[in-house]
C-alpha cells in the first residue's frame, strides 16, 4: 500500500513534468525565437502566486501528454480575478485539440457563470489535423462561447504567435486583440494565395501586426514583444468592469477636477482650414496620463480610446482634424460604431468631440458602402443608453454632426465651444448652392463670394443658432470643459432610460 | 311717560358732563407731554451716528472714458472667476467618489424596475 508520503511525491513528480510542458529542447527552441512558454507568460500576466491551474491532467485516451497543448486557470490581475488560457507551442506546436477545445470551453464557461474576464495567450499552428473533424468541432464550441460570453464578459486575445486558418474566429469574436511583433493572423497562407490568385505575399505583408493594426483593423494593439504585449493587457483590463452588471473600475482621484487648462482657449485656430490635433484637447481635459488609444493606426482619421475624469472610466470618441481634416470614412465609421457599442455593453460612458467636415466623397467610398457604414455609427449611438456627452470643438456639418452622437439621437449633454461651427453644411459649400447662379452674373465673383461665405458663416456657422434651439444645451469656455464634463458625469450618474423589449435589432452590419 | 327735568337738575346734569370732558382732554395732554418727555429723553442718551455718505461725482464713470477689456483678459477673467467660484462651491466631482454604483450599470433597468424585494434591490442597486 502506497504512504501519504509516496502519493505526494507522486503528485509533486507529476507536476514537476507538466511545467516541463514539450521538453527542454523545445523550450529553448521557443526562448531562441524570443518568445516565451505557457507557463512563463501567465506568471508575467497575472498578480505573483495568484495562478490556479485547472484541468492540468486532461489529456486524450493513450495520450502521453497530461494537459495538452494549453493551459487554463484563473489568476488576479490587479487583484480583480480573470480567467484565462495559454496555447502551449512547446507541445504540437500549440495545435488545438479536441481536449484542448474541452479545456478552453471548461474555462469560459467558468468565467462567464463567474463573470470575469478571459483573456487567450495565442501561439498555436491550428487545428490538429491528425484529429480531423474532432479539432474543427472543439473550434466551434470555442465560437460558439465567445459568442455567448460577448457583452458579458470582456474578452482580450493575445496573440504571441501563429494563428491561421478557421482558427482567426475565435480573437476576430473577442472584444481586443493585441498582437505581438512576429505574431500573424490569416485565413490562407501565402502558398494557398499564391496557388489561387498567383498573388505572392511573405508572411509579414499577409498578416502581421502592422498589416492588422493599420491596414486591415483586426488587431487593436501591436507591441514589439511579449512584456510589452502582458503590461498592456494588465493595463487594459484596469478599464474594463468585470462583467457587464457591474461599472467600470474607478480609482482615487488625483488630478485636480478644476483643473482648467488655459491652452484648450486656443488650441482650435480660428481659420477653419487649419488643423490641429485632438489628442493634445484629450489630454488637457482627461486625467493626467489616462488615456489609452485603441486602434490608434488604423483610421487615424477618428480617434478611439478610454480614459478617466475624476477617477471614472470614460470611452472617448473623436475625430482627427490633423488626418484628412477628420473627415468620416469607411474605416472610421467601422471603428468608431464598434467602440460604442463596447462601450455601451459594459457601461462605460462616453464622451465625443466633434470637429468632421463631413462623409468622405468618392467613388471608392460609396461603391464600398459608406452608407451603410456610416449608418453604424447612428445605430450605435442611438442604441447606447449610457452617460452620452459630446463637445464641438469646430467643424459639424451636416450627416456627421446628426451622427456624431448629437442631440437628436439622444445625446444627454452637447457643449460647444465658441469655435463651432454647426450648420447644414460649410460655408463655401453652401454659398456655392444657394447663390451660383448669382455668382456666374458677376464680372469678378470672387469678391462677392468672399463676402458670401463670410456673411454664411456669421449667421449660421456658429454655436449660438443651434443653441438657441436648444440643440446644444451650453456654449462653454474651452479650458472650462473638464468641471463641466465631471458635472454632466455627476448629473447623469443617476440616469435612466430604457429602450423597447425586443429579441435584438438588425445592426446594418 | 314724559321725561320732564327740573332747572337744578339740568343745570347738575350739564355741569357733571363738562367736568367729564375736562377731565378726558387733561388726561389726553397729560400722556402727549409725557411721551415728548421720554423721547427727548431717550434722544439725549443714545444719540444719533452722523452721516457718512460720500457723494459721488458723475463724471467718475463715463461711457466714453470706460476702457473696454481685451477679449484674451475677459477669457482670462471668465476662467479665472469660474475657477474661484467652483472653489467656493468646492464638491466638484464629489458624487462620482461614492461607493454607490450608478444607476446605469445595469443593462436590465426593466427588470430592476420590477424588483419588489427589498434584498432583491439591495443586490443590484448597492443601496
Amino acid at each position: 500500500m502506497n504512504t501519504h508520503e509516496a502519493l505526494l511525491a507522486e503528485l509533486q513528480a507529476q507536476r514537476g513534468k507538466l511545467k516541463q510542458g514539450g521538453g527542454a529542447e523545445r523550450i529553448a527552441a521557443q526562448h531562441a525565437k524570443g518568445k516565451y512558454t505557457a507557463r512563463e507568460r501567465i506568471t508575467r500576466l497575472v498578480d505573483e502566486g495568484s495562478f490556479q491551474e485547472v484541468d492540468a491532467f486532461m489529456m486524450q485516451q493513450g495520450s502521453q501528454m497530461p494537459g495538452d497543448a494549453v493551459v487554463t486557470g484563473f489568476g488576479k490581475v490587479n487583484g480583480r480575478i480573470v480567467a484565462l488560457y495559454a496555447q502551449d507551442f512547446t507541445i504540437l506546436g500549440g495545435s488545438f485539440s479536441e481536449i484542448q477545445g474541452a479545456k478552453v470551453a471548461k474555462i469560459m464557461d467558468l468565467a462567464l457563470q463567474s463573470g470575469v474576464p478571459v483573456i487567450g495567450l495565442n501561439d498555436s499552428v491550428g487545428a490538429r489535423i491528425q484529429e480531423g473533424i474532432h479539432s474543427l468541432g472543439a473550434y466551434a464550441e470555442l465560437f460558439w462561447r465567445n459568442t455567448q460570453a460577448s457583452g458579458v464578459i470582456p474578452q482580450i486575445s493575445v496573440m504571441l504567435g501563429p494563428c491561421a486558418g478557421g482558427s482567426v474566429y475565435s480573437p476576430a469574436l473577442t472584444d481586443f486583440v493585441i498582437m505581438t511583433q512576429g505574431s500573424h493572423m490569416f485565413i490562407t497562407g501565402p502558398e494557398v494565395i499564391k496557388a489561387v490568385t498567383h498573388e505572392e505575399v511573405d508572411l509579414e505583408t499577409l498578416g502581421g501586426s502592422d498589416v492588422h493594426t493599420s491596414v486591415s483593423g483586426v488587431a487593436h494593439f501591436a507591441t514589439a514583444n511579449e512584456d510589452e504585449a502582458l503590461t498592456l493587457t494588465r493595463k487594459l483590463l484596469s478599464y474594463l468592469p468585470s462583467n457587464h452588471a457591474e461599472p467600470p473600475p474607478a480609482v482615487k482621484p488625483t488630478d485636480d477636477p478644476w483643473r482648467m487648462d488655459a491652452a484648450l482657449n486656443s488650441i482650435v485656430p480660428t481659420d477653419p482650414s487649419m488643423a490641429y490635433d485632438m489628442k493634445q484637447v484629450i489630454t488637457h481635459i482627461f486625467d493626467e496620463d489616462s488615456f489609452l488609444e485603441i486602434q490608434a493606426a488604423y483610421a487615424p482619421n477618428a480617434i478611439i480610446g478610454l480614459a478617466r475624469l475624476h477617477g471614472q472610466v470614460v470611452g472617448i470618441v473623436a475625430q482627427q482634424p490633423d488626418v484628412l481634416a477628420g473627415v468620416i470614412d469607411i474605416n472610421a465609421s467601422d471603428k468608431i460604431a464598434r467602440f460604442v457599442r463596447f462601450c455601451d455593453a459594459f457601461n462605460i460612458p462616453l464622451v465625443t468631440f466633434v470637429d468632421s467636415p463631413g462623409f468622405m466623397p468618392g467613388l471608392a467610398q460609396e461603391y464600398g458602402g459608406i452608407i451603410r457604414h456610416g449608418a453604424k455609427i447612428v445605430y450605435a449611438y442611438a442604441e447606447a443608453t449610457v452617460p452620452k456627452i459630446s463637445v464641438v470643438t469646430r467643424k459639424a456639418y451636416g450627416g456627421a454632426y446628426i451622427v456624431m452622437s448629437s442631440k437628436y439621437i439622444r445625446t444627454d449633454l452637447v457643449f460647444a465651444w465658441p469655435t463651432a461651427e454647426i450648420a447644414v453644411m460649410g460655408a463655401e459649400g453652401a454659398v456655392n448652392v444657394l447663390y451660383r447662379k448669382q455668382l456666374q452674373r458677376l464680372e469678378d465673383p470672387q469678391a462677392e463670394q468672399e463676402r458670401l461665405v463670410a456673411e454664411y458663416r456669421q449667421k449660421f456657422a456658429t454655436p449660438y443658432v443651434p443653441a438657441a434651439h436648444g440643440y446644444v444645451d451650453d456654449i462653454v469656455v474651452p479650458a472650462e470643459t473638464r468641471p463641466r464634463l465631471i458635472a454632466a458625469l455627476e448629473l447623469l450618474r443617476n440616469k435612466r432610460v430604457s429602450s423597447p423589449a425586443k429579441k435584438h435589432g438588425i445592426m446594418p452590419v | 311717560m314724559a321725561l320732564c327735568l327740573s332747572d337744578n337738575e339740568m343745570n347738575d346734569l350739564l355741569q357733571h358732563g363738562l367736568e367729564i370732558s375736562v377731565l378726558g382732554l387733561g388726561v389726553t395732554f397729560l400722556a402727549l407731554g409725557l411721551l415728548i418727555a421720554g423721547m427727548s429723553l431717550l434722544t439725549r442718551v443714545f444719540p444719533a451716528k452722523p452721516d457718512t455718505r460720500v457723494d459721488i461725482p458723475e463724471t467718475a464713470v463715463s461711457p466714453e472714458t470706460t476702457p473696454v477689456p481685451d477679449p484674451e483678459v475677459a477669457v482670462a477673467i471668465a476662467t479665472a472667476l469660474a475657477l474661484a467660484q467652483g472653489r467656493r462651491q468646492g464638491q466638484l466631482g464629489a458624487l462620482l467618489e461614492t461607493d454607490r454604483s450608478p444607476w446605469w450599470y445595469l443593462p436590465q433597468q426593466d427588470h430592476a424596475h420590477k424588483l419588489s424585494n427589498k434584498e432583491d434591490r439591495e443586490f443590484y442597486y448597492d443601496v
